[in-house]
């Protein structure tokens, strides 16, 4: 405590030091004139006593704490001033270092969003969901195994039991596996043009279980959603508040028309509430789930024996154990699904279900899709940056180490001046922290643009996203961490090497040649630091190869259809309120129209486009096939219309496609692709028979007119799958209704894409076209996992070898400036330059060569980590890892041959006086 | 005479001041003359050592100071023996006579 005041107050105490020794020498001079000394010997002599007074004060003054504090500032100052003075070196410095902590920083930041950001509602660690929430929706037959999805009527059964007490949660929630885009119109009038919006169907104790409270008005209550149909509320996002509503205060009340039916806006959630899944998309409004026909425009999904399609999270009773509430959500389950199959159910069916199980997962991060798909490559990414910043550090250390070595005589003064020891080691860990938190700072402003872009990559045209690229505190005190902890690292070995330096050889006038015959512990540093960097940046430049193949492996790849020039426009009649006896009329005239453009060689309509993540599938019954026991019989549907095939360039191996001919009154015709022929018919032709669909919405027989070669439907990785294509046009109800435009063009699909839209304003300006691209940006999207990883690696390798040059032109440089005198000798003794050139260039030789050596297990034992990543190519590829090999080997032998080459040019003379 | 003063170890010194101002409250010049007269010119102190000496026994509050007149109707700072300062003093007086006794053990074994 009185070191904090001496702090503060030390003008005074200087002045109060000054009094008292005042004091003290006029005390002193009266006691010696009582002795006899004369007036003057006395003042003399009290004098010599008492010294310097600021040698005193100076004493006093560093008895205490506050001179440390007092030195680190004085060091600090110093510190900057040497930076200062070499501007290129300390640039050059900062500019890695940002780089390499910017780059960190990007990547933990998504990281930081992705996985470790709380929901924020009331005690976030509270909350279970029921299993991982990625399925999205099943009929029946749920087998063995994890299940995530319920339906509605289980939903309700727990609520039930909740209200009874019975549970050992203190809430359970329900909401919607998949999100819905509606078509909204603002006002009662039903007038005004419409936009998208994007709603989440959640129960009515969604939010109370959540603990989240709203910013205006109400969030859903009991008495909300009791039964279907009723309650038409809607609670809205704030984003959506401000960007649809302009922020209007009065907004509690106010209506909206949803889907043709009128909501009520009752409520505004907080800006940073974003429901319970993190994914590309932001919610723009929940609401309550007994809305669900008119919300999705489709039968009822809430009716016993209906569709899981729910998922549920549910807020723990702190007094019971994980593993009693997960057994009883198990048992819930197994009971239901018993009682669900009725009296029928038979033993073997009861033996399944009893394995069945749900996972009871932390809930407080939230359900997310975008965590599933991007959490391996952003934990490769981190690794890679990781080591980027690990070989900036040792480019870091080596050239603090060549300045500690240029700056030891002024070192060895400042130790024969009495400095301690401590303060000089002190004084290069600071100007080494400078370095680095300058270079943090810097960094943090990189990572903000970096991250930007990343989430622009992984949203993918999301309008708007909950992943943020302002950095919070976490990513705060990463950074700061992070610049400490590579401070530090890149410090300690100057440092230590400042603490060796003896006073006096570096004193001495033969300080050069003692200093260019060199310690060899002295050289040892450095070249270690240039072989683990070799090492490292091996490593990354061979992973980068790795994913760079990896993704021209799928693209690459046979997809079965046309890549090229075809164009998709997702539509939806329904929002334009089309009932299914006008559909046929619709399609009719977008066909005429479609076809009728220039730009436009054939089109299509169908439910599902080429290519989509989305899966649509069922088990068939075949006429005449029994299948064996636990046989899957089940086959991916789409719904197609006439010319699909042709538009699409898929090619008919058999019979016919689907055409005109396919109309309601016509047999129902399906054409399936190779592999559910194969598999089915492996004898004789499918063309003839017929099956029936279990998915209820599917009607009727349906008899096999055309076989088709295989494709990929859903994504690049995918194996080959069974597939039936419907026709369309016989189809009733939801199932008639197709939602994809496929064109195939002679050209450019995007240069058509102004007169598409066009088009379709011409036939109805009512009906809105929700997406509109090309097949080339549809697989783009279904590879970018692969191209985030691949370019990232390759970018961040680039840099990475870029440093490591760097950093061995530097040593090189300054071996070689350590040698010049030897050089000189040697070049006056005769040696022709190739010799030296050649003496000078094995070292560096040997430093590449022990770099790969080491490089090589290192990239194998890397690589199996990211096996699973790979396609086409096992992990440890000897191509790749050739090409690595023999690129480092180039771009540093570049690196050593400059410096090496301008010492076999030096004069002899001047390398002899050098010093 | 030599300045031997400046062979005192830094404990020694800061237990020998704490001694005197035991006696009364004294200021700076006091405690040096006091330490050279009981000692018998035997240790003499200077500024350079002493100062300091208060300053760390201020920290560790074993005394205090304030601002007096003295005889002669100057001012002075003035130094006082704390509780803290009392107890310390007995301490390292108990071990001081506890480190002589075993030296002079081993000097006369």
């Amino acid at each position: 405590m009185a070191g904090l005041k001496a702090l503060f107050g030390m003008e005074r105490r200087n002045a109060e030091l000054d009094e008292e020794l005042r004091g003290f020498l006029h005390d002193s001079v009266d006691e010696k004139m009582r002795r006899g000394m004369s007036r003057e010997a006395a003042l003399r002599a009290a004098r010599m006593e008492i010294g310097s007074r600021d040698a005193v004060k100076e004493n006093v003054w560093s008895a205490g704490w506050e001179s440390a504090f007092e030195n680190l500032w004085q060091d600090l100052r110093y510190g900057i001033r040497m930076l200062v003075k070499s501007p290129g070196f300390t640039a050059i410095a900062i500019v890695s270092l940002a780089l390499g902590i910017g780059a960190n920083t990007a990547i933990f930041t998504l990281v930081n969003d992705l996985l470790f950001k709380s929901l924020p509602v009331r005690d976030p660690q509270q909350l279970v969901s029921f299993g991982n929430g990625f399925d999205r929706g099943q009929m029946d037959g749920m087998g063995a195994g994890p299940l995530d999805i319920f339906t509605y009527d289980f939903y309700q059964r727990l609520e039930h039991q909740q209200g009874q007490g019975h549970t050992p949660f203190t809430g359970i929630c329900a909401f919607g596996s998949f999100w819905n885009q509606v078509s909204v119109r603002i006002g009662s009038g039903g007038n005004g043009s419409a936009t998208q919006a994007v709603g989440q169907l959640v129960s009515r104790n969604f939010f109370s279980v959540l603990g989240a409270e709203p910013l205006l008005g109400r969030t859903l209550t009991p008495s909300d959603a009791s039964t279907p149909e009723s309650s038409p509320v809607a609670v809205i996002s704030y984003r959506y508040w401000q960007q649809m509503f302009a922020g209007d205060p009065a907004i509690v009340g106010r209506s909206i028309t949803i889907n043709r039916t009128l909501f009520t806006v009752i409520g505004v959630m907080p800006p940073k509430f974003e429901g319970v899944t993190v994914n590309k998309e932001s919610m723009d409004m929940w609401l309550p789930v007994t809305m669900q026909q008119e919300v999705m425009l489709q039968p009822s999904l809430l009716e016993q024996h209906g569709l899981f399609w729910m998922h549920i999270m549910a807020r723990r009773d702190p007094a019971v154990p994980l593993g009693q509430a997960q057994a009883w959500v198990i048992n819930q389950v197994k009971r239901f699904m018993i009682d669900r199959e009725g009296a029928q159910i038979t033993s073997d069916r009861r033996k399944e279900i009893q394995k069945i199980y749900v996972d009871l997962l932390r809930g407080d991060h939230g359900i997310s899709d975008l965590r599933e798909m991007y959490q391996q490559p952003l934990n490769i990414l981190m690794g890679v940056v990781m080591l980027v910043l690990l070989i900036a550090c040792a480019n870091l250390a080596n050239f603090l180490l060549a300045k500690a070595a240029t700056r030891e005589r002024e070192i060895a003064t400042r130790l024969a001046l009495g400095s301690s020891r401590r303060r000089i080691v002190r004084q290069i860990l600071l100007e080494a922290l400078l370095l680095s938190f300058t270079g943090g700072a810097l960094g943090l402003a990189l990572a903000y643009m970096g991250t930007r872009a990343l989430i622009a990559f992984v949203a993918d045209g999301a309008k708007n996203t909950p992943l943020e690229a302002r950095p919070d505190l976490h990513v705060l005190l990463f950074t700061l961490a992070v610049s400490l902890f590579t401070g530090v690292l890149f410090g300690v070995a100057p440092a230590l090497r400042v603490s060796r330096i003896s006073v006096a050889p570096s004193l001495g006038a033969s300080a050069r040649t003692a200093a260019s015959s060199g310690g060899s512990s002295g050289r040892l540093l450095p070249k270690l630091l240039v072989v683990s960097q070799v090492t490292l940046s091996l490593v990354l430049l061979a992973s980068a190869g790795l994913f760079l193949r990896t993704l021209r492996n799928l693209e690459n790849q046979d997809f079965g259809f046309n890549r090229r020039n075809l164009l998709l426009v997702k539509f939806s009649a329904k929002f334009a309120g089309y009932k299914p006896e006008q559909l046929n009329a619709l399609y009719a005239r977008l066909m005429d129209r479609m076809n009728a453009l220039p730009g436009v060689r054939s089109a299509t309509f169908s439910g599902q486009p080429a290519l989509i993540q989305g899966n649509w599938d069922s088990p068939i019954r075949i006429r005449g096939y029994q299948p064996a026991p636990n046989e899957d019989i089940g086959t991916s549907l789409n719904r197609v219309g006439p010319r699909y095939f042709e538009t699409i360039d898929m090619t008919v191996v058999q019979g016919r496609p689907i055409g005109e001919q396919d109309t309601a009154s016509s047999v129902k015709a399906v054409v399936v692709n190779q592999t559910l022929a194969d598999h089915f018919f492996p004898h004789g032709s499918a063309l003839g028979h017929t099956f029936t669909v279990d998915d209820p919405s599917v009607k009727g027989e349906w008899q096999i007119v055309g076989v088709v070669r295989d494709a990929k439907y859903h994504g690049p990785r995918e194996k080959p799958e069974r597939m039936s294509y419907l026709a369309i046009t016989q189809l009733t109800g939801d199932d008639a209704y197709a939602y994809w435009l496929q064109l195939a063009t002679v050209g450019d699909p995007a240069k058509v894409a102004g007169e598409v839209r066009a088009a379709m304003a011409e036939i109805d300006p009512n009906l809105p076209i929700l997406e509109l691209r090309t097949i080339a940006e549809q697989l783009d999207q279904s590879m970018g996992q692969e191209t985030l990883i691949s370019e990232l690696s390759s970018f961040f390798s680039f840099l990475a070898l870029s440093l490591a040059c760097i950093g061995l032109y530097g040593v090189m440089t300054y071996t070689v400036m350590r040698r010049t005198s030897e050089i000189g000798i040697r070049l006056a003794l005769g040696a022709s330059m190739a010799r030296v050139l050649w003496m000078v260039l094995r070292e560096s030789l040997l430093l590449l060569a022990t770099g790969v050596a080491l490089g090589i297990p290192l990239t194998f034992a890397g690589g199996r980590l990211v096996q699973s990543q790979l396609f086409g190519l096992r992990s440890c590829d000897p191509a790749t890892l050739a090409a690595a090999v023999l690129v480092i080997g180039a771009v540093t032998m570049l690196a050593a041959y400059l410096p090496a080459r301008r010492a076999a040019r030096v004069d002899p003379m001047i390398a002899l006086r050098y010093e | 005479m030599p300045d031997k003063a400046s062979d005192l170890v830094q404990g020694t010194l800061e237990m020998l001041i704490l001694k005197t101002l035991a006696l009364e409250p004294m200021h700076g010049y006091g405690v040096a003359l006091r330490i050279e007269q009981v000692s018998k010119g035997v240790f003499r102190v200077n500024p350079g050592s002493l100062f300091p000496a208060f300053s760390r026994l201020e920290r560790s509050a074993r005394i205090r100071s304030e601002w007096r007149a003295t005889e002669n109707n100057r001012r002075a700072k003035y130094y006082l023996l704390t509780e803290e300062g009392q107890k310390a003093l007995a301490d390292e007086t108990r071990e001081w006579g506890r480190q002589i006794a075993a030296i002079t053990r081993i000097l006369e074994a």
